[in-house]
């Protein structure tokens, strides 16, 4: 009687295997793929990676990883998630230290002053770095971690078991969830490509960044936060990973400032060095490089990867800026040509006035610009700051003339043409007037 | 008097009962036939803790109450000598024991509910009444295990059965997990048989219980609480969502709890077969019934039949006479109502079965008139179709009253029903703002085309899993991968949804 129960044995096993496999891809198919948009990279290779950037909005949008290849050669990954506090930081690089470690790590100062482990308000953000984590030991402590209150019992089991959440997708079901959708921003965001077109929506907002105070005026009342940037030092210590603790430059009041320099107070009890942007001078232009007043803009954020870039390179000698391998330079030329080409087909796309200027600010573009003597671009102190922060022709017609106020021509060096746009502004407010 | 804890753990569409079960089962077929019973009453035991430790006691008290008054009827009535006198002591033990475990009954489920009412009475004699408050739980399953422990007690006396005298196994008839917290109220003919003589493991046995919990968990999970969605949003603002969307969630409320109860019972059914017990199937294609007798010997059927075995029938039936026959109706199915819950609603939804019941027995006469006046055969399918609708809408219309919070709720229901006209909804998205989108909606009369194509089938004696299971090797996986995969993803569970939500829980 053995046979006939082997052979029921083996077909029930067989039957549930193929179950198993079928409800795997049906999970797949199922889960919002927007992790992969962020981290496809750095899974993929994540050898590459000699510097990670973690820390929150600020530092997803105003650092740019293909930037600085290019211009230093440092090869970094931006692991930073909107409204991402210290405790999560802690746990992503915890998570990723079991895959790779890097040689340094730079962390973001904003969230020192934040008192609880994670925002609320930032929970798809939060959802879409943990589930990119890959299950294990430390992503279940992780998330017992960070989500230990009864409220947090629903987050907890999307993270551990996301199929309970996930299968609800069906109903919402895209082009993305067959096929992944790529970015070439190394985890960064500028967080411009995707609002191009919507009403009032400005990449440009004047914003008046204040001076750096005395960093020894820091307000050092313990938080979570702060907790956690110790415990995140003494991980990289353990693991001889350098640490360097920056803050970007945005619209801060005092106190902010004086979390700020709680941080970089911290690091000094370890050694650890700090960058602080708001001393930075003759650097940045509040009424050009923001994107709201706590983010910089792509200007903006070229400015501070550039200053990054050279902290980093002139004291962190051991961070390669060669490549080591044909293969591994290839991959990393090929990203960035992707990463152009991304951006040359978008900046056609953006409409605003401000927006289009500033993002003609990058230094690849060659601008031929003609502006009608008596138009209101003329008056407009932030437009001529953009427009003289261009690499540009710039060219006057006569006042009478019907040409329109502002024609741009985009090229890119030694290259081909990839855009053209008018303007025309019947009132002097020219911020957010749409192309012709 | 609190209903059911918000910290509920062991329903059957939980991880914690998706853990349980298997491991009860394999550990049940393991273990050698003498301790099997023992293994399966420290389950449901366990089981029915996992809802409130406490109230095990009081499961386990009237276990020792009923057993108790079996041995006694068992030892009296059927003794040799004085037979009149002992059948008196019997008849002492049953009522005794009816006290005790109904007494417990009215306290746990109905105590605020009579005094409450008993102080409005007296307040209308300008007299107040004031009842102490007592912070209560109301004990998961008490109506249906009470109702299966005095069942039993009266099979003794009527000699139906013989009293058991192994205490476990009767403690086990009593708490038997599957059919413990939302029935079946089984008999203890069906089920004390089967315990005394547990059945094997067999492979056949195993899917078919698999494939009744799958369809119990489709019915759960894709049907019943779907629609919970639009009932309790168009319910719950009635004045916003008039008319015709209140029409539309009482026909949806009807298929909600249909099968919301119809799949609690086919899980139970599927997890017993697993175990090698046979419970009796509490519902047989009720939307079918061509009349409200008939829809009551389709619905609920181990509830209408206690009733009916254990109420209407020592009452007197119909055996005396008309008048008697419809007194007794109201009483039985205004105790049914009762029995659901402590509310108003409840009685006034079993009143109105039990005057359609009436109605129908007065106007079977006339009706017999009319058809053959009219040329209309019995037994046709327009004819068929003709009653069936009728008695769906009878039904129907009665179900306002069991989902209605209170009376007055029931009555705007009703008015908002008969006077609002407003059918352009069906036409337009309207139906699509109140708490279901568009492919939900989709699903949701596609999953019930699918309840009403089994049903049919069962009506016609075709039991769909015994074809299933009578197919090939591959077809049947094909089948339960798809159930399983349809049923995962489209079912309401997981994460923003809570699982404790069957709704015969509260009685």
């Amino acid at each position: 009687m053995k046979k006939p129960f082997m052979k029921k044995l083996l077909r029930f096993t067989s039957a549930f295997l193929i179950t198993l496999f079928l409800l795997s891809m049906i999970a797949w198919t199922l889960s919002p793929k927007s992790w992969y948009h962020k981290m496809n990279d750095f899974y993929d290779y994540p050898e590459d990676y000699d510097v990670w950037f973690l820390g929150s909005s600020h530092v997803i949008m105003g650092t740019l990883p293909e930037e600085l290849y290019n211009e230093y050669g440092i090869r970094s990954y931006n692991l930073a998630a909107y409204g991402q506090t210290f405790a999560i930081d802690y746990w992503v690089t915890k998570n990723l230290f079991e895959i790779t470690k890097p040689k340094l790590i730079v962390l973001d100062a904003a969230q020192t002053g934040y008192d609880g482990k994670y925002q609320t308000s930032n929970i798809s953000s939060i959802k879409l770095m943990m589930s990119s984590l890959p299950f294990g030991k430390e992503k279940i402590k992780a998330i017992n971690d960070l989500f230990d209150s009864e409220s947090d019992k629903d987050l907890k089991t999307e993270l551990l078991f996301p199929f309970a959440s996930d299968h609800y997708n069906w109903e919402y079901l895209t082009k993305s969830n067959f096929h992944s959708n790529v970015s070439y921003e190394l985890g960064s965001d500028q967080n411009v490509f995707d609002q191009r077109g919507k009403s009032n929506y400005l990449l440009v907002t004047p914003t008046i960044i204040p001076e750096a105070i005395d960093v020894e005026d820091a307000d050092m009342t313990e938080t979570v936060n702060s907790n956690y940037l110790r415990k995140i030092i003494e991980l990289c210590s353990d693991n001889n990973v350098e640490v360097l603790i920056v803050k970007c430059p945005l619209n801060a009041a005092k106190d902010k400032l004086q979390k700020y320099n709680q941080a970089f107070a911290i690091g000094k009890e370890y050694g650890v060095p700090y960058l602080n942007g708001f001393e930075l001078e003759n650097v940045f232009d509040g009424d050009t490089d923001m994107w709201d007043s706590s983010h910089l803009n792509s200007l903006g954020a070229r400015k501070w990867t550039h200053e990054l870039g050279k902290y980093i390179s002139e004291n962190y000698t051991q961070i390669e800026t060669s490549t080591t391998s044909p293969t591994m330079k290839k991959r990393w030329d090929d990203r960035y040509e992707n990463y152009l080409k991304f951006l040359d087909s978008e900046l056609p796309l953006q409409t605003f006035f401000y927006s289009y200027l500033m993002l003609c600010t990058n230094q690849r573009y060659e601008l031929d610009i003609v502006i009608r003597d008596g138009s209101h671009v003329l008056n407009d102190k932030v437009a001529m700051k953009l427009i003289n922060s261009c690499s540009a022709n710039i060219a006057r017609a006569d006042k009478n003339s019907k040409k329109p106020d502002i024609s741009i021509t985009v090229r890119i060096k030694n290259g081909d043409i990839i855009d053209q746009a008018v303007y025309s502004f019947s009132s002097k407010t020219v911020n957010s007037y749409t192309r012709n | 008097m609190r209903s059911i804890s918000r910290h509920r753990k062991m329903v059957f569409n939980s991880l914690s009962f998706l853990i349980f079960f298997p491991i009860v089962v394999s550990l049940y077929y393991v273990f050698p036939k003498k301790i099997q019973p023992f293994w399966l009453l420290a389950a449901s035991y366990y089981f029915y803790m996992s809802w409130n430790a406490k109230y095990a006691i009081l499961i386990l008290f009237s276990t020792v109450v009923t057993y108790l008054t079996g041995i006694f009827i068992g030892k009296f009535k059927f003794a040799s000598e004085n037979q009149s006198s002992k059948t008196k002591y019997a008849k002492i033990f049953v009522f005794v024991c009816f006290l005790i475990n109904l007494g417990l009954l009215f306290f746990f489920k109905y105590y605020h509910f009579f005094f409450d009412n008993l102080t409005k009475l007296f307040s209308l004699i300008g007299i107040n009444l004031s009842s102490p408050f007592l912070d209560v739980i109301l004990p998961v399953g008490i109506s249906f295990y009470t109702f299966q422990a005095l069942g039993y007690c009266v099979d003794v006396y009527r000699g139906t059965i013989k009293a058991e005298t192994n205490f476990f196994r009767y403690a086990l008839f009593v708490s038997f997990f599957p059919q413990l917290v939302a029935g079946p109220i089984e008999r203890s003919g069906n089920l004390l048989n089967q315990l005394e003589n547990p059945k094997p493991f067999t492979y056949n046995r195993f899917l078919e219980g698999i494939l009744l919990m799958l369809w119990g968990f489709f019915q759960k999970l894709v049907i019943a609480d779907r629609i919970a969605i639009f009932v309790d949003k168009t319910y719950g603002d009635y004045s916003t969502y008039p008319g015709t969307f209140l029409v539309v969630a009482t026909i949806l409320f009807s298929f909600q709890i249909y099968c919301d109860f119809g799949g609690y019972s086919n899980i139970a059914r599927g997890a017993a077969l697993i175990l090698g017990i046979d419970l009796m199937n509490n519902f047989i294609s009720p939307y079918l019934s061509k009349n409200c007798g008939e829809f009551w010997r389709r619905w609920h059927i181990s509830l209408s039949s206690w009733f009916r075995d254990y109420l209407y029938i020592p009452l007197g039936g119909n055996r005396k006479g008309k008048i008697r026959k419809y007194l007794n109706l109201i009483v039985v199915f205004g105790l049914s109502g009762l029995w659901h819950g402590a509310n108003w609603t409840y009685i006034i939804w079993g009143l109105v079965n039990g005057i359609f019941q009436i109605i129908g027995d007065l106007l079977k006469k006339p009706k017999e008139i009319l058809y053959s006046l009219a040329g209309i055969h019995k037994n046709k399918f327009g004819t068929d179709l003709a009653k069936i609708t009728v008695t769906y809408i009878l039904i129907d219309f009665s179900w306002i009253f069991f989902r209605a919070k209170d009376i007055h709720h029931a009555n705007e229901i009703i008015k908002s029903i008969f006077t609002v006209f407003n059918p352009e909804i069906l036409f337009n998205d309207a139906l699509y703002n109140c708490g279901l989108t568009r492919r939900e909606f989709s699903i949701l009369i596609f999953s019930i085309m699918i309840l009403l194509f089994v049903d049919i089938l069962n009506k016609k004696g075709i039991e769909l899993r015994r074809k299933v299971l009578d197919q090939d090797y591959w077809f049947r996986v094909v089948v339960f991968c798809v159930s399983i995969c349809f049923i995962l993803i489209f079912g309401l569970w997981g994460t923003g949804y809570r699982s404790d939500a069957f709704l015969y829980f509260q009685f």
